[in-house]
Parts: C-alpha cells; structure tokens; sequence
C-alpha cells in the first residue's frame, strides 16, 4: 500500500482546521467509504466504488499516473487566515496508561470451552464478509495508573480498583461492542480487585479479577423491545510493572454474555448463535506512538468532546 | 396481612438476587493465554489493520505531494476506522 499511496485513515469527528475541512469536502471524504485523490485535491476514481483491493485501486494508480505534475506533485500553498479545528482530537493523558481492547463472538466447543465463532453480515447474501474482531482503546489517567499498584507491595496484597476505572472499563470495553456504533452501558453491578502475586528485582506482577454487570437485566420476554441491551463479562488479567507502577504488561481476558437489542436497532445485520450469546474481551498495553495508538477511545466521542465526563467520577 | 407481606417481601429478594446471578463462570487460570491468542485477531484476518496509516490531512498531503502519490483516504460513519468499525 505505501508504495504506491499515502495511506490517511480520518476520524470522521476530527477532520482539522478549515483548510482540512475544506479538502475533505472538495474530494468528499468521509462516512463509510473510500475515497482516493490527489494531494492537490483533485478526486480520482470517480463513480466507482472503491475498496481496499488490488484490483480497484490498480485502476486509480494507472489514472493518477496520466495526470499532469502539477496534480501529482503539487506546491502545496501555505494557506492564511485558517480557522483552527472546533474540537481538538483528545490526546491520551500524560503519564497515564492507554490499553487496547478487543472483542469478538466466541461459542461454547465441544467440550464447552469457548472457541471462536464465526458469524456474517446478511449471512443469507451470496456477497456476505465474515465479522472482523473489533478493536477500541481505554485511558487511564496518571493517578488511576498510580492507584492500580498497592504502596510497599508484597505478596497477597490487594487493591479495589476504584469505582471510576471500573465503570469506564465495564461500560465501554467490557461490553459487547461488536456492532461498532454501540453505546457505553451502565454499569449495574461491578467488582475489580488486583492482586500482588509475586515481587522481585524484575518488579511486581499482579492479579486482576473482575465481574460486569452492565445495561438491562436478562430478561427473555423483552428479546425483540429495543433498548434492551444487557451483559455479563467476567475478566481475569496479568499485569506487570515497576515501583513506579510503569506497566510493561496489561494483558486481560474476559468472557460475557449478552442479549437484547441495542438502541432502537431491533433488527440484527448478523445472526448469531444462542441468546444470550457468548463473546469474548481481551486487553493489552499501547507501547507505541504510531498514529494508530494514538486515536482516542470510542465513547471519549460520546461524552461531549470534551473528555470531562469520560474521566469523571461516579 | 403481615403475612401477605412478608412473602411478597421473600419472593422480591429473592428476585434481586436472581437479578445479581452471576452468569458467567470462572475463568481457569491455565486457560490465559489461550483465550487471549483466541480473541485477538486472528493472523491474516484483517490485513487493512497492518498498512501504517498518517491520521492528519496536512501531514498526509504534504507526504503525498513530496513522494508524488495519491492519497487513499479511510473514513468510517461513527469515529475513527481505526478503532470500531
């Protein structure tokens, strides 16, 4: 792909200043498809409805490489009197912690341990595409990562991690969000406890035990209301760090149950299997600084922009 | 009419706590590394995850505009397509 593009994945809410916005719009990027253009901002492949494969965007390379080189190696002209973006795109906390969650359908195997389970969009379709893992990111601020980690730890010791945390993980990343656009869910009940296991020269490895109960409770009679969505997710984790509580590892795991139907979408895109169905959430620590772990969780969108309430405390 | 009510008052605890029913069983410790290599994504599931993606327009052209490329721009409905889709 970087051979021959410039790979930009744009966050539909945070396309820039008004410079940025103004390109975005001359090539009509945005919402759920592809576009291709050239820097300049001349859009190529017109009508067609590109995809991420060879053979669409072979097409499009072979109509850049006619342009002229004024189109495809522009002067970029430093423009003036640029309106600075509405809302800037959230940054994670300074010092704090980023971790990167995963969910996917799972199904109980034939010995009923759970095992992958693979579902479809409009699995009647002949052009149906099987559901990807989804992918979404939790923050931590610098004084949440500090409180993870018992002062003088010693083996046996616990934390309770604190009603905020608990709430932000279970809500968001403990749910099943394997639709995409799926709400946070309250957090009715929850528990989440660390445990010191081990310290050594290495530094101090940890426990996390937890159980989520998020939404609206089980209950079979509402299975074709809207509004109905609930949850159960039990999780364990191994996590590692310094005195410092600098993690190096925060790997977590979770199983969960599911029902109902989120907001007023009564009609699922997918079927699946049993009800409630099972899913599964895993955790792991952001170490690097790519773009891409850069972006910010998905209901940090949801709570006004600001970030005020992602962070608060219940 | 106490009686009455001491039975409606049994039969409602006892609801909240089917309500609190954990429903989920206990993770077996021996099952960790399993269960995360088994929800993660899986090798060659999602190839569009592994391109290194610029997340700024002005970065993006100013790449595009010195290298001499084209710019595949990558938008989903909701947020970002890096994270849920």
């Amino acid at each position: 792909m970087t051979k021959y593009f410039v790979p930009l994945a744009m966050d539909t809410y945070f396309r820039g200043d008004s410079i940025e916005v103004e390109f975005c719009q001359q090539v009509r990027a945005g919402g759920n498809h592809l576009v291709v253009a050239t820097a300049s901002g001349k859009p190529l492949g017109e009508g067609l409805h590109l995809k991420l494969r060879e053979r669409e965007l072979a097409g499009v390379l072979d109509e850049f490489r006619k342009l002229p080189a004024a189109d495809r190696q522009p002067q970029l002209v430093v423009a003036e009197n640029v309106n600075q973006p509405r809302r800037q795109v959230p940054k994670p906390p300074r010092g704090g912690l980023a971790v990167r969650g995963y969910c996917t359908y799972l199904k109980p195997g034939k010995s009923g341990e759970p095992i992958r389970s693979e579902v479809y969009y409009y699995k009647q379709n002949p052009d149906r595409w099987k559901v990807e893992t989804q992918s979404d990111m939790l923050w931590l601020t610098d004084a949440e990562r500090q409180s993870l980690v018992p002062e003088n730890p010693k083996p046996g010791d616990t934390v309770s991690v604190s009603d905020a945390i608990q709430q932000r993980f279970f809500s968001t990343i403990g749910i099943d969000y394997m639709e995409g656009s799926v709400n946070s869910l309250p957090t009715r009940n929850s528990t989440m406890t660390i445990t010191v296991e081990r310290v050594d020269a290495k530094g101090i490895s940890l426990r996390l035990d937890g159980y989520g109960q998020m939404g609206k409770p089980f209950d079979t009679r509402l299975k074709g209301e809207a509004r109905t969505r609930g949850c159960d997710v039990r999780v364990l984790g191994k996590l590692h760090c310094d005195r410092a509580a600098k993690f190096d590892r925060f790997d977590i795991v979770g199983i969960g149950k599911a029902w109902g139907n989120k907001m007023n979408y009564t009609r699922r895109e997918m079927s699946i299997e049993g009800y409630p169905w099972m899913y599964g959430i895993a955790c792991e620590l952001v170490t690097g600084d790519s773009p891409i772990d850069q972006i910010p969780p998905y209901n940090l969108l949801h709570y006004n922009g600001s970030g005020t309430s992602y962070f608060s405390q219940p | 009419m106490f009686k009455i009510y001491a039975v409606l008052s049994l039969l409602f605890a006892c609801a909240m706590t089917a309500q609190a029913e954990q429903r989920v069983a206990k993770i077996p410790a021996a099952d960790f590394e399993r269960l995360s290599s088994l929800i993660k994504p899986q090798k060659g599931e999602s190839p569009w995850r592994d391109i290194a993606w610029l997340t700024n327009v002005t970065e993006a052209r100013k790449k595009a505009a010195a290298e001499g490329k084209p710019i595949v721009i990558f938008t989903a409905a909701d947020g970002s397509p890096l994270g849920r889709t």
